[in-house]
């Protein structure tokens, strides 16, 4: 009998007061009942009740059975939308958070390791924010019973929310987003490491040539408005129309002309940096002193003339189609 | 390299044998669909007498619809919820014990859903015998 309670209990402690008496009740009175048609007529012993026990399984599981609440957080009715939303924000917002904090450690002129610990601490933190977030508030909505609105996945749709087909476009929305993101992102680095010492590398002077400044960095920081408002245009338009791409060839060759000048008529990285890192490399400085530079040019000035290319080539593209 | 052909050996052994368990898995899944789709019906095609809760046990055991505890009784608690069922203690003997019979709603529910049942089964039939699978 002492079992029998046992069990019973088990069973019950989870369950809501208002259902655990009668439930109780009726369990205690089964199990007996069981008890006693296993035994006949014979006395019922010790082990016909934890065999019975043992068929009725665990406690715990039976009082889930029992249990009338809803068995989800969050619904199929809410799921889709939260999980597409979820999905886009906790790749974009942490990106974002990571990057101002890299910016602003460079800037704060940490070394590498404070730098890449505050960018990881930073992305993770803004990860950790969206899930709990986003997460609570669609809880909160299923919870409280909102509806989710006419346009997003119920019944009551109409024809007229059909969504119409994407118009073909040459230039793609993410790539000009990630342009964006990109030149700005190229942009705060150059002017960090134009006025900031680069600590990161422990070193106390900054990496480019403070003579650069300001004129030159001037015109960087123009050359960069000018992507920006292209980019704009690209946006908008979405397809290379003879206008956007003699634009696109004017500011590459803008670009071409910039950097080259640069890098030939200026002294690019700073002497006092060159001095540290000669402290540190000797004679080996003067082997690889000029690599960095050209390489970067070179890069640069190749990716200028295929894009002046690419856009002539699919500006023709579309006056054929 | 060796790596690489041992993932790929240990594939080829344990895919056929994983495509199986999930071959089993599926019919089990699909069985249990069809018992919980019948189940109500069951116990309200014992209920033509009042019955206690563990005579109802046993009466679908006995039928060949066996339905464990863990599942039944939870679930006479909700028919009666939804007053389909009424439910009384009998006191007159040494241990008090709890018995169920259809309401006047679940007599109705009875008999229309068994005229659904039927008319499930000619359709299922008639569809089967045309396929001839």
């Amino acid at each position: 009998m002492n079992l029998i309670n046992r069990y019973v209990y088990a069973v019950t402690r989870h369950l809501p007061h208002s259902q655990r008496k009668e439930v109780a009740d009726e369990l205690s009175s089964t199990i007996q009942d069981m008890v006693a048609d296993r035994a006949k007529d014979k006395k019922p012993s010790t082990k016909a009740v934890e065999s019975v026990l043992k068929e009725l399984g665990n406690p715990d599981t039976l009082a889930l059975q029992y249990s009338q609440g809803p068995r989800y957080l969050i619904s199929p009715k809410w799921f889709a939308i939260y999980w597409r939303l979820i999905t886009k924000l906790i790749i974009i917002v942490p990106l974002i958070f990571a990057a101002l904090a890299l910016v602003g450690a460079l800037i704060g002129q940490n070394t590498l390791i404070q730098i890449m610990l505050t960018t990881f601490g930073a992305g993770l933190g803004a990860a950790v924010q969206v899930a709990f977030w986003v997460t609570l508030i669609f809880a909160i909505m299923e919870w409280t019973q909102v509806e989710p609105s006419k346009t997003a996945l119920t019944s009551d749709w109409s024809i007229e929310d059909l969504p119409e087909l994407p118009k073909k476009r040459q230039i793609g929305r993410a790539d000009s987003v990630a342009n964006v993101v990109f030149v700005t992102f190229a942009f705060l680095l150059v002017m960090a490491a134009a006025i900031v010492p680069a600590t990161w590398i422990n070193a106390s002077v900054p990496v480019l040539n403070p003579s650069l400044l300001p004129v030159w960095i001037l015109l960087f920081a123009g050359l960069v408005v000018l992507e920006l408002i292209l980019e704009i245009f690209k946006y908008r338009i979405g397809n290379w129309t003879p206008a956007l791409a003699i634009a696109n060839v004017l500011l590459n060759t803008l670009n071409v002309i910039y950097f080259v000048t640069l890098a030939t008529t200026q002294v690019v990285v700073n002497p006092a940096f060159t001095n540290l890192m000669r402290a540190q490399l000797g004679d080996k400085l003067d082997q690889i002193a000029q690599w960095p530079l050209i390489i970067t040019i070179t890069i640069i000035v190749i990716s200028c003339v295929l894009s002046a290319v690419e856009s002539v080539i699919k500006s023709i593209q579309l006056k054929k189609s | 390299m060796i790596i690489q052909s041992f993932y790929n050996l240990l594939l080829q052994y344990c895919m056929p044998h994983s495509i199986i368990q999930n071959m089993n898995e599926i019919f089990a899944n699909q069985v249990l669909e069809l018992r919980r789709g019948t189940i109500v019906l069951a116990i309200l095609s014992t209920l033509s007498q009042p019955r206690y809760g563990y005579g109802l046990l046993q009466a679908l055991d006995d039928a060949g619809v066996a339905v464990d505890a863990g599942t039944l009784y939870p679930m006479l608690r909700r028919l009666e919820k939804q007053e389909v069922l009424l439910s009384e203690w009998d006191t007159s003997e040494s241990r008090p014990r709890k018995y169920y019979k259809l309401s006047d709603n679940g007599q109705k529910l009875y008999a229309k859903l068994l005229a659904e049942w039927r008319q499930t089964q000619n359709n299922l039939d008639k569809m089967i015998s045309k396929e001839k699978i």
